[in-house]
């Protein structure tokens, strides 16, 4: 079995250029999702870990909206 | 049921770092996160281990219809525990009567006070059992005893497998067993279950909305687990690609062409063997792309501020969701066959690893709704419903890139102009067909619906590989990362030349091929 490496470039290249997630951002009800976010998401799940959990990332990277959105 | 060694581990690490609730609703402690953002980290898993994701999968469906239609009391019950993954879901429609025709569901459901009782038999419910979470929260299509025949008398149900008292906690153990588990093809470690309802007084059952409705809340939530199994067919795809370049790059074999002496090469220096891996590397591209721009169109469906667009949203959401279920599972399974060739006969044994994503990949074209079901979806209720409006608006702009390719001053760009205004006519052509006959001749149209499926899903490709291109293009004059945008041109040119030329095919296939596949009678088979 070979070794997976996530296509993290491609994701990204369809994700910010391709699909355009500004288109997302605008949107208000999506407004705490920050480029750092996206861009952070993908990169963690390889090294799944609860020191490296969803909840930390979001709370590093999410704009500071409504802190009772971020665990 | 003991899942494999290490997937229980695997399991509580997964929901220990908040994963499963990635984007699930904040109020039951998920990261509401936008569909497109969540497309990569599935892909992911999915390319990981399909088998393993489909835990999380069903769990995902089972809170999408609840959040949709479960009251507000199943939300604070179910919710939270479902957004953890600390309790996992599943999904129950098929019975051995009633597969793609659910109009045949026999599951009794009989009211008692504030339950249901439910007692009939389920089968293939994947994850129907298992030891990874507390507790198992069925979601059941059933029949309440005066309900209507057909379609228009199936209830839904909620059937936890063990009991969950109002505070929360677990009571007793309900009816529910597995009864035995599948052999099959592939995701071997995946428990695809027989489920028997009420062996004994019949199992606990709690009604979702309203009696008789429950077929359509599942097509409420079948978009969405539709285009799960869509991203599966990108993530094996992807795996099987991978898989087959690391042994293209190692295995030594023969000389380059027209070399009598020296070294032997690695046989990613044979021509063929290019044209295989870039064929396998440009459909995943092209899968990848058109299905995470249809998840960004579900995100905007549900959360653009303007009400006009939203329906916009919708109707492309609607229109691209059998294509990416279809075109991207029928796709996979035909990317791992070619990285089974690749590894020529290392490739056709098991060790090598190759034949395992084949054998995966071949349950994807089939579940969530066959690729003949996802046709008949695409052609009826999408493209002759709305007489093909959204089809011809893509259609639009696909030809919008005519002007923009034909301007491009790297022949690698230009060159693809040909291919995609080829492809745009061909779907034009095919869909005022389908438009056109859907009315008088809709045994026709089902006749040559999937090819219509595929032509749809490689125009789609070419459209969304151009706009990779033209991208890719002004990246590179800005002085972007060179290595990554040349390659992505170049991979958009092969798909335009080695793949949008079967949109000819196809549609020739759509637009001519029906009287021959219903000429023949049933003798005569």
């Amino acid at each position: 079995m070979s070794a997976y490496a996530a296509p993290l470039r491609d994701m990204k290249f369809v994700i910010n250029e391709l699909v355009g997630i500004s288109d997302i951002t605008a949107m208000p009800e999506c407004a705490e999702i920050t480029g750092d976010l996206v861009d952070a998401v993908p990169m963690k799940p390889p090294n799944l870990h609860p020191a490296c959990s969803i909840h930390s990332i979001a709370l590093a990277t999410r704009k500071a909206r409504d802190s009772s959105t971020v665990r | 049921m003991t899942t494999p060694q290490g997937f229980k581990d695997a399991y509580q690490q997964f929901i220990a770092g908040g994963w499963n609730g990635l984007s699930g609703d904040t109020a039951f402690g998920g990261q509401g996160l936008p569909h497109v953002v969540a497309m990569p980290v599935q892909e992911m898993w999915n390319s990981a281990n399909m088998a393993f994701c489909l835990c999380p999968m069903l769990t995902s469906g089972v809170l999408e219809a609840l959040k949709l239609i479960g009251t507000a009391e199943q939300k604070a019950l179910y919710l939270p525990k479902l957004t953890a993954g600390t309790w996992a879901g599943t999904m129950n429609l098929t019975e051995p009567q009633a597969g793609s025709d659910l109009s045949a569901v026999r599951t009794r459901a009989v009211p008692e006070g504030d339950h249901y009782r439910l007692h009939g038999t389920k089968i293939f419910i994947t994850w129907g059992e298992h030891d990874m979470a507390e507790n198992i929260v069925h979601l059941v299509l059933a029949r309440t005893p005066d309900a209507p025949e057909g379609v228009k008398g199936i209830s839904l149900f909620i059937v936890p497998k063990f009991l969950v008292n109002a505070d929360g906690s677990l009571g007793e153990r309900n009816d529910v067993k597995c009864v035995s588990i599948e052999h099959k093809l592939g995701i071997n470690a995946s428990p695809t279950c027989v489920l028997a309802y009420g062996d004994s007084k019949g199992a606990v059952g709690y009604l979702v909305g309203e009696e008789n409705r429950g077929l359509e809340y599942m097509f409420i939530m079948m978009n969405h687990a539709r285009l799960g199994v869509g991203l599966e067919g990108v993530a094996i795809a992807e795996r099987a690609y991978q898989h087959a370049r690391e042994y293209a790059k190692t295995r030594v074999q023969g000389r380059a062409i027209g070399q009598r002496s020296g070294d032997r090469v690695t046989i990613i220096h044979h021509p063929d063997v290019k044209r295989m891996l870039l064929m396998m590397k440009a459909q995943a591209e092209a899968m990848r792309a058109v299905a995470y721009t249809a998840s960004a169109a579900l995100d905007k469906s549900r959360h653009h501020p303007d009400d006009k667009e939203r329906r916009r949203q919708q109707a492309l959401v609607d229109f691209l969701i059998p294509i990416v279920k279809g075109w991207c599972t029928e796709q996979c399974v035909e990317v791992a066959s070619t990285g089974v060739q690749i590894h020529g006969g290392m490739g056709f044994v098991e060790e090598t690893g190759a034949a395992q994503y084949l054998r995966d990949a071949r349950i994807t074209t089939i579940y969530e709704g066959t690729t003949g079901i996802q046709a008949a979806d695409l052609v009826g209720r999408k493209v002759a419903y709305e007489k093909g409006a959204t089809a011809f608006a893509i259609i639009e702009e696909m030809r919008g890139l005519d002007a923009q390719l034909s301007a491009s001053s790297n022949a690698d760009v230009a060159a693809q102009r040909e291919g995609l205004k080829r492809a745009a006519n061909a779907v034009a052509a095919a869909t005022q067909w389908i438009v056109d006959t859907f009315g008088s001749n809709p045994n026709a149209v089902a006749a040559v619906a999937v090819p219509y499926l595929k032509l749809w899903g490689t125009a789609a490709g070419g459209w969304q590989m151009a706009r990779a291109a033209l991208i890719a293009e002004r990246r590179l004059a800005d002085g972007g990362d060179a290595d990554f945008y040349r390659a992505k041109i170049a991979t958009a040119r092969f798909y335009s030349e080695h793949i949008l030329p079967l949109t000819a095919a196809l549609h020739s296939e759509v637009v001519r091929g029906a009287g021959s596949v219903l000429a023949l009678e049933e003798a005569q088979f």
